[in-house]
């Protein structure tokens, strides 16, 4: 037993038990479980927002991509914040809504303000093709982390075996409320991590973060502009995928609904002030990758960039932390995803095609049910077929981004009705499947999925003119009351 | 009749009291009762106007700031450029809050409990 392997196992224990005891108190229910009873302030929805957007992806994947590629990791800095601005003006009336109908997941939405089950159905495929392999990278990740945080001593599957059960624990227990005790352990733990490690580990090998730039700029000067290391990703790459990804980050299914879970309207829109300041961190990050690619080039797998230099140059309990700060790093969103694609599941697809009334009490048996089910699917997946994960993540986004329209509209437009924005919802689709499938990714310099998203936008305003049928959308659906 | 613009809200309805509370458009708004007269005093141009000059920065500036030169704070330009207008755009935020902000929105998030 080595010590960054007990530092490992004591934050996985202690996080777990934490997810369990910050149930509270009472009887649970899908509208507790799932939205938290809709109480929460600014600083838990924040946490939350948080826990989930800043995945075991951005500690692991934005130092790899400041590594291997350079500049075009900047996007991830540009596309958060453009994701927060749209969500100023998103969110608001999406909660409004939600509160008003009693809303629970984003096909909930769909539902209410298309009144159609097929566009509802739809977003429930979209969602669960594009969550369960966002989980399963999420656990690769983790395992990628604890395997060499603790230099071996616990393998991969090991590790993500491990840590899986415990969220397991504490997700079907606590549900939301749980998740988010236990991102405020996962929020310390990562800034404090970060900032230790973004700060010192330039300092300790080139005196400054400016120096380090510099040495940077001298031995690699193509680096630290588009596009990088890279051929294909130059500014039109950047753009379209700031783009895309920006509209997509409030299209995912549990980042929606955890705007449901705000205690009122305001909370999202100050949320959303703040949002940006928590990009800080992946900049810390790349400075780690480009550290990296300094002192330890050549690495054949560059997302253990920022593992491999923490080891290398600190003792082996801070060594543990980092390991177990990432695992943690992974569980929390691990757990938002298993919660947001079952609520979904349970809800909108078993719900639906029962033919009798299912109570709510069942409703939470079924939930909690296929939380395990999801959970055992990406676990399986993580173990046995580890391969092809970021050209899925990559459809995944695609996919979800597509949402787009759909959403913009039904919040801002009470006239447009559900074909058209179901008829550019699938030639959006259609596109970025076949873009992708034939190797035209990136399109013409852009990113596939900006390219369906184009189409998408297009087929609906001119499907508006011509099929935009049937009555709008009824006055206690949309915003018309106080 | 069909045609919209995406962000414009139909102000005729049968309620005959249109009271929107999220128009990014900027709809003209007509206040039936007192409680809603703070509404008139909301800019949600202005603030769509001011939320989106970050967003113009970040996407169609970046072709012009695509260089290293001059290095800012041991920054290279490029990487300054971004994070300067991240970390500037709670500032625009906080603004556009308060153009937007108002007693209506403050009552009508905690009307149903």
């Amino acid at each position: 037993v080595t010590v960054p392997l007990l530092v490992i196992v004591a934050f996985v224990l202690v996080s777990a038990v934490v997810g369990v005891f910050g149930r509270g108190r009472g009887a649970m229910n899908v509208e507790r479980w799932s939205v938290g009873g809709r109480r929460f302030g600014v600083i838990i929805v924040w946490l939350l927002m948080a826990g989930e957007i800043y995945t075991t992806f951005t500690f692991l994947g934005a130092s790899g991509w400041a590594y291997s590629r350079g500049a075009p990791a900047f996007y991830i800095l540009a596309y958060g914040t453009i994701g927060y601005i749209i969500s100023f003006f998103l969110l608001p009336p999406v909660w409004r809504m939600a509160k008003r109908l009693g809303l629970h997941t984003q096909p909930d939405f769909f539902l209410a303000r298309y009144s159609s089950p097929a566009l509802a159905s739809l977003a429930v495929l979209i969602a669960v093709v594009s969550i369960v392999p966002y989980l399963q990278l999420q656990l690769a990740g983790l395992g990628m982390i604890v395997e060499i945080a603790s230099a071996g001593a616990i393998s991969s599957n090991m590790a993500i075996v491990m840590a899986f059960a415990a969220t397991c624990v504490f997700v079907y227990t606590s549900g939301i409320k749980g998740i988010a005790w236990v991102a405020i352990i996962k929020d310390v733990a990562m800034l404090v991590a970060v900032a230790i490690i973004g700060i010192g580990l330039p300092a300790m090998y080139f005196g400054s973060v400016g120096k380090m730039f510099a040495a940077l700029m001298r031995q690699h000067p193509a680096h630290l502009t588009f596009p990088g290391a890279t051929t294909t990703m130059g500014v039109g790459w950047i753009i379209s995928t700031v783009l895309l990804t920006g509209m997509g980050f409030y299209c995912w299914p549990h980042t929606f609904a955890s705007a449901f879970s705000a205690k009122d309207d305001r909370t999202l829109r100050r949320n959303a002030v703040i949002m940006p300041l928590y990009q800080l961190p992946v900049l810390l990050v790349f400075f780690v990758g480009f550290t990296a690619l300094l002192v330890i080039p050549g690495l054949k797998n560059p997302d253990t960039a920022l593992l491999a230099l923490v080891t290398k140059s600190y003792p082996g309990w801070f060594a543990g932390f980092i390991g177990g700060a990432g695992a943690v790093t992974a569980m929390v969103p691990a757990g938002m995803l298993m919660l947001g694609a079952a609520t979904l599941v349970a809800k909108n697809l078993y719900r639906p095609l029962r033919r009798v009334a299912v109570s709510e009490e069942h409703l939470m048996r079924a939930t909690r049910s296929f939380m395990l089910l999801i959970a055992v699917a990406a676990l399986a997946l993580a173990l046995w077929s580890p391969h092809e994960l970021v050209r899925l993540l990559i459809l995944g986004y695609d996919g979800v981004a597509q949402l787009f329209p759909a959403i913009v509209l039904g919040v801002f437009a009470r006239r447009v009705t559900v074909r058209p924005v179901m008829l550019g919802l699938v030639a959006g689709i259609l596109v970025v499947i076949g873009l992708i499938w034939t190797g035209h990714d990136p399109f013409l310099g852009m990113n596939a999925g900006f390219v369906g998203l184009a189409v998408n936008a297009a087929v609906t305003l001119i499907a508006i003119v011509i099929v935009n049928a049937g009555p709008p959308a009824d006055g206690r659906t949309f915003e018309t009351q106080r | 009749m069909n045609h919209l613009h995406p962000l414009e809200v139909s102000s005729a309805t049968e309620q005959g009291e249109e009271s929107c509370s999220e128009c990014a458009a900027g709809v003209a708004h007509s206040a039936g009762r007192g409680t809603i007269g703070a509404v008139t005093k909301r800019h949600p141009v202005a603030a769509l106007v001011l939320a989106l000059v970050p967003v113009v920065a970040l996407v169609a500036g970046l072709p012009f700031v695509n260089r290293l030169q001059p290095v800012v704070l041991g920054l290279p330009f490029l990487l300054f450029w971004i994070l300067g207008w991240v970390l500037v755009t709670p500032i625009f935020l906080t603004v556009a809050y308060f153009l937007i902000d108002t007693k209506a929105d403050r009552t009508s998030g905690g009307a149903g409990q």
